[in-house]
C-alpha cells in the first residue's frame, strides 16, 4: 500500500501509457504522428540540409592531405574512361534490344515524384528514412522508391500528409521480388539488419554467378519490373539447403542519400 | 524561462535524432539522444518535476518511429522512474570526476535498457494486436557496441545542457535575495 501511495504519478502515468498503446490507432492513420510530422517537417529539412553541408565541409578538410595523389588516380582513370565510353556505345545498343527482349519498363516512363531525405528511423538501424513528400502529392503506401541512376533503394511505407516513410530495401523486414538478369532466376530479397541485402529462395537448379545482375522481378505489385537493385556477390545454400542464398551487392550508399524519387506509376 | 528552455531543448534533441545525427554516425551507431535525456532529467529534477517534460519527449520519439505510440514514451518514464530511485548518483555530485562517469554510464545502461524494454513492449504489442508487423529487433553486433559508447558520450552532453536550465535561469530570475 505504502509503494502505491508513493508512485501515485508514476503509477498513473504508466497505466495511461497503456491505454494509449492499445487505444491508439497505428500507422498513418495516428492523428498524434501525422501532426507532429507536419509540423516538424520543414525543421526537419532544414537541420538535414544544414547538417549534410557540414558533412561536406568536414570531408572537404579531411581530404586536402589527399588530393594530390586522388588527382593522379583521377587521370589515370579519365584514360581508363574513355576507353570504356566507346565500349559503352556498343553496350548501349544491345542494352535497348534487351530492355524490349525482357519488356522493361524505361526510366523515362515512370511517373516520378522527387523527395528530399529529412530524416532516419530514431533508433537508427538505418532501415527506414522520412521523405518531404507524401498523400497530398499523390503518394501511397507500397510504393518503388528510386535514386537518381534508377536504382531501386525502397518501398513508401506509411504515409502522411506531407511526410512518407520509406522502408529501404536493407531493412530486414523489407521483402522484394527479384530477377537475376543473366540466368532469369527469381528469389526474394531482403535487408540483413540494415547492413545489406540478400537475394534468398534461388532454385537450386538455377544458375547464380557473383557479379551477375539483379532486378526487381515485377512480381507482387508495387515495384516495376526491370529496376536495378545491385550485383550478385557471395553464393550459397539456405540454412535448410533447399534454395541457394546469394548476398547483394549495391551502388547505393544508404546512409548518405540525399534526394530519391518515388514511383507513382508507369505513364 | 526554464520551461521554455527545456521545450526548445527537448525540440533540439528531436530535430538532432531524426535528422542530424543520422549524416554523421553509421546506421546502427546513431545514439539514443532520448534515453540520455530522460535519464539527465531524473537526475536533475526527479521523477514528479519530469514526467510531463519525458512524455512530451517520448511522444516525439513515438511520432517517427513505426513502433505504437506510447510505447516509446513508456520505455523512457519507465527510465526516469528508476534513475529518480537512484539517490547514490546524486550523493556523488561532489566528486566532479567520478559524477561525469556515472553520467556516461547512466547513459549507456538507459540506452541498452531502452532498447530492451521496446523490444518487450513491442513483442508484447504484436502478440495482442497478432501484427507479426510490429517488430523491434536491436542486433548485438559491434554496430549496438558503437552505439552505446556514443551515447553515453552523448549523455555527458545531454546532461550538461539539461541541468543548464536550472542553474542559468533560476538565479538570474529569482527574487534579489536569493541570488
Amino acid at each position: 500500500m505504502n509503494f502505491f501511495s508513493k508512485n501515485a504519478k508514476f503509477i498513473l502515468t504508466v497505466l495511461l501509457l497503456i491505454a494509449v498503446i492499445f487505444v491508439a490507432t497505428r500507422g498513418a492513420d495516428n492523428p498524434v504522428k501525422g501532426m507532429i510530422l507536419k509540423i516538424t517537417n520543414p525543421f526537419l529539412k532544414t537541420f538535414r540540409i544544414f547538417s549534410g553541408g557540414m558533412r561536406g565541409a568536414f570531408e572537404f578538410l579531411g581530404s586536402i592531405g589527399d588530393l594530390k595523389t586522388e588527382n593522379e588516380n583521377l587521370l589515370k582513370e579519365n584514360q581508363s574512361l574513355e576507353a570504356q565510353i566507346a565500349k559503352l556505345k556498343d553496350t548501349e545498343k544491345e542494352n535497348e534490344l534487351l530492355r524490349k527482349e525482357l519488356d522493361l519498363v524505361p526510366r523515362k516512363e515512370y511517373d516520378l515524384e522527387s523527395g528530399f531525405v529529412i530524416g532516419q528511423d530514431a533508433l537508427g538501424s538505418g532501415s527506414v528514412i522520412f521523405i518531404d513528400k507524401g498523400s497530398n502529392d499523390g503518394i501511397k503506401e507500397g510504393m518503388a522508391v528510386i535514386v537518381s541512376n534508377g536504382v531501386l533503394v525502397g518501398k513508401t511505407g506509411e504515409v502522411y500528409a506531407d511526410t512518407s516513410k520509406v522502408n529501404l530495401i536493407i531493412d530486414k523486414e523489407s521483402a522484394v521480388n527479384g530477377e537475376i538478369l543473366e540466368s532469369g532466376a527469381k528469389g526474394i530479397m531482403k535487408g540483413t539488419y540494415g547492413l545489406g541485402i540478400t537475394m534468398d529462395m534461388i532454385g537450386q537448379t538455377e544458375v547464380v554467378k557473383e557479379g551477375d545482375t539483379v532486378i526487381a522481378s515485377g512480381l507482387g505489385g508495387g515495384v516495376p519490373r526491370g529496376l536495378f537493385v545491385g550485383k550478385i556477390g557471395q553464393v550459397g545454400q539456405s540454412e535448410d539447403k533447399l534454395f541457394q542464398r546469394a548476398t547483394v551487392f549495391s551502388s547505393v550508399d544508404f546512409s548518405s542519400l540525399r534526394i530519391v524519387f518515388v514511383i507513382k506509376n508507369s505513364k | 524561462m526554464r520551461k521554455f528552455y527545456l521545450f526548445i531543448f527537448i525540440l533540439v534533441v528531436f530535430f538532432l535524432q531524426y535528422s542530424v545525427l543520422g549524416v554523421f554516425f553509421r546506421d546502427g551507431r546513431i545514439p539514443n539522444l532520448f534515453a540520455a535525456l530522460a535519464a539527465s532529467l531524473g537526475l536533475i529534477f526527479g521523477f514528479k518535476k519530469s514526467v510531463g517534460w519525458v512524455v512530451f519527449a517520448g511522444f516525439l520519439l513515438d511520432a517517427g518511429s513505426s513502433w505504437p505510440v506510447g510505447t516509446g514514451t513508456l520505455a523512457l518514464v519507465l527510465i526516469l522512474w528508476l534513475v529518480d530511485k537512484l539517490k547514490v548518483f546524486a550523493e556523488l555530485r561532489s566528486k566532479r570526476n567520478i559524477f561525469i562517469f556515472f553520467v556516461a554510464l547512466l547513459a549507456l545502461a538507459s540506452t541498452f535498457f531502452f532498447d530492451a524494454l521496446l523490444k518487450l513492449e513491442i513483442g508484447a504489442a504484436g502478440y495482442v494486436f497478432k501484427d507479426a508487423a510490429i517488430v523491434f529487433s536491436p542486433t548485438l553486433k559491434a554496430g549496438y557496441f558503437w552505439k552505446l559508447a556514443y551515447s553515453a558520450l552523448a549523455g555527458m552532453g545531454i546532461y550538461h545542457f539539461s541541468r543548464y536550465s536550472r542553474n542559468r535561469f533560476s538565479p538570474v530570475f529569482a527574487p534579489r535575495k536569493n541570488r
